[in-house]
């Protein structure tokens, strides 16, 4: 009799233990998250990074120990180039994704060989690609990156007087619907606009259908009042408009999405014209347009997990 | 004996007419402040009536603890902001100038008090003094999140007799509010409270010639 009371005591016990276990969440497994975001950035300078957000479950990790990192390479289909990872900081932000609490991290990426070389690399659905000194991979998805690695040098025709987007406040997330530029042409009037490219593949400012403007324009006016018709967003731009600088101050040059409107709040200005049939190019560098505060659940549909298991 | 209750009666509408400060915030200096709503204000704009209507609707006295009233809730609104920042070129010749910018957690939530009501908490935690504050939290939509952003950098040509400028603009929610403070089912203080959360921030680049 005391043998089966100990048996079952025993059994209680062992069965309390496997629940237990199984009940605890494990602390073996890390979730990774990212956005699949659009990032065009004129490179400058050698100490320049781009800084990645990262939403991790896990702080004391050796995932976000710089020190461990053996290589970092950002790779996408068709190419890939080693970087580095300059730095791991702590956002000190602390969101709840389904249940689990996230961490954010911005991984500041840096590119210390690539500088002064003149050429652009685009990057379609990019992975960053991270690989530590135990010879663990992670391998993160955060988009899309154009990056221009250039000198800004000055322009003796052209100069910037004034810049600004404005963007659709009737979206959750709200997007660039175009930007207004005034440039300033010191070649009394004969310069002439050819091309407008902000470096994204994805999104290109329309030169066909700008407008000039006598007043600046509300930063989030609505695109069909101020066109004076529906403006079709998405689809293609017509290569070979022209721009007469000199027959506005002020300009509003709507912005055309490839196949779907995507936010963008950074980008360059890389503006091709003409004096006399003579080809030249002004680089305007990465702006940041605006910037928004939105907590993680509003990004749903562009979050991407990755996540690493513990041996 | 009346001098001594009129002396109280002096003191005590000294303290009513002090109660009524607000502690001024950053996005309370902002050049302008337009709310969706006509009828949303902050609460440095409340009249005295407005403050004291808003204090009679907390009718259901505490035995300890404070009774709050939101007057508005989540509104939405547009400001404009000072300039960041500008560079001057006073030189003949251009410049070539790197401008960092960010946006701190300082500016992005705020929080304002009158009144018995303080603006409080430990470190970079900003909060309201003392057990108002899970009052407020109870009430309205209401986080300490401290968001640092990436870091940004650009680099601009500045021409001869020139300065560049960066101005801001943006939008933000406001929720502010009443509250009283009973001691034994007595109101012994009361005060205001607002909170300020910046959603969206723009930047605007200008440059205009020196004098």
């Amino acid at each position: 009799m005391r043998r089966w009371f100990l048996a079952i005591i025993v059994a209680f016990i062992g069965g309390s233990a496997i629940c237990i276990i199984l009940e605890t969440p494990s602390e073996d497994v890390v979730s990774l998250i990212t956005l699949d975001k659009r990032y065009s950035r004129m490179i400058t300078k050698a100490e320049e990074t781009i800084s990645i957000p990262v939403y991790i479950s896990m702080q004391d990790t050796f995932l976000l120990d710089p020190a461990l990192i053996d290589t970092v390479a950002l790779v996408s289909e068709d190419v890939e180039m080693s970087v580095e990872i300059s730095d791991i900081r702590d956002a000190e932000v602390r969101e709840e994704l389904e249940g689990t609490d996230y961490h954010l991290y911005y991984f500041d990426i840096g590119f210390p060989d690539e500088i002064k070389t003149d050429y652009t690399m685009n990057f379609l659905d990019a992975e960053l690609s991270i690989t530590y000194q135990n010879l663990e991979t992670i391998s993160l998805e955060i988009g899309s990156l154009s990056l221009r690695f250039s000198d800004l040098e000055e322009n003796a025709h052209l100069s910037l007087n004034r810049m600004y987007v404005v963007t659709n406040q009737s979206e959750i997330i709200p997007s660039v619907q175009g930007i207004v530029i005034s440039l300033e042409d010191r070649t009394l009037g004969s310069v002439t606009l050819i091309d407008l490219d902000i470096g994204c593949n994805e999104i290109h400012p329309d030169l066909e259908h700008a407008i000039p403007l006598e007043t600046a324009i509300d930063y989030h006016g609505d695109l069909e009042e101020l066109m004076g018709y529906e403006y079709q967003r998405i689809g293609t731009v017509e290569a070979g408009e022209e721009l007469l600088v000199s027959n506005s101050e002020l300009w509003f040059i709507p912005f055309r999405y490839t196949s779907e409107i995507v936010p963008i709040e950074r980008f360059p200005l890389y503006v091709t014209y003409q004096i006399y049939g003579q080809v030249y190019h002004y680089d305007i560098d990465d702006f940041q347009f605006y910037q928004q505060s939105h907590c993680l659940e509003v990004y749903y549909g562009s979050l991407r997990e990755c996540i690493y298991y513990y041996q | 004996m009346k001098k001594c209750v009129i002396a109280l009666l002096c003191f005590g509408a000294f303290i009513m007419g002090s109660f009524f400060e607000v502690k001024a915030e950053e996005y309370q200096n902002y050049q302008e402040i337009v709310f969706d709503d006509d009828e949303a204000k902050l609460l440095k704009d409340f009249s005295d009536q407005e403050y004291e209507d808003a204090l009679k609707l907390i009718k259901k006295k505490r035995f300890i603890g404070w009774k709050i009233e939101v007057v508005n809730e989540e509104q939405v609104l547009e400001f404009v902001s000072e300039t960041k920042l500008k560079i001057y070129n006073n030189g003949y010749s251009t410049i070539k100038h790197d401008i960092t910018l960010e946006t701190e957690e300082e500016t992005k939530f705020q929080l304002s008090a009158s009144g018995s009501i303080k603006v409080g908490g430990k470190g970079d935690v900003k909060q309201f003094s003392g057990s108002v504050d899970a009052d407020i939290k109870a009430s309205v939509s209401y986080s300490s999140v401290k968001t640092q952003n990436e870091k940004y950098e650009f680099e601009i040509i500045v021409d001869p007799l020139t300065y560049v400028k960066i101005i801001t603009r943006g939008e933000g929610i406001i929720n502010n509010g009443v509250g009283k403070y009973y001691f034994f089912w007595i109101n012994t203080k009361d005060g205001g409270w607002e909170t300020f959360t910046l959603t969206t921030e723009y930047y605007e680049i200008i440059k205009e010639r020196i004098g």
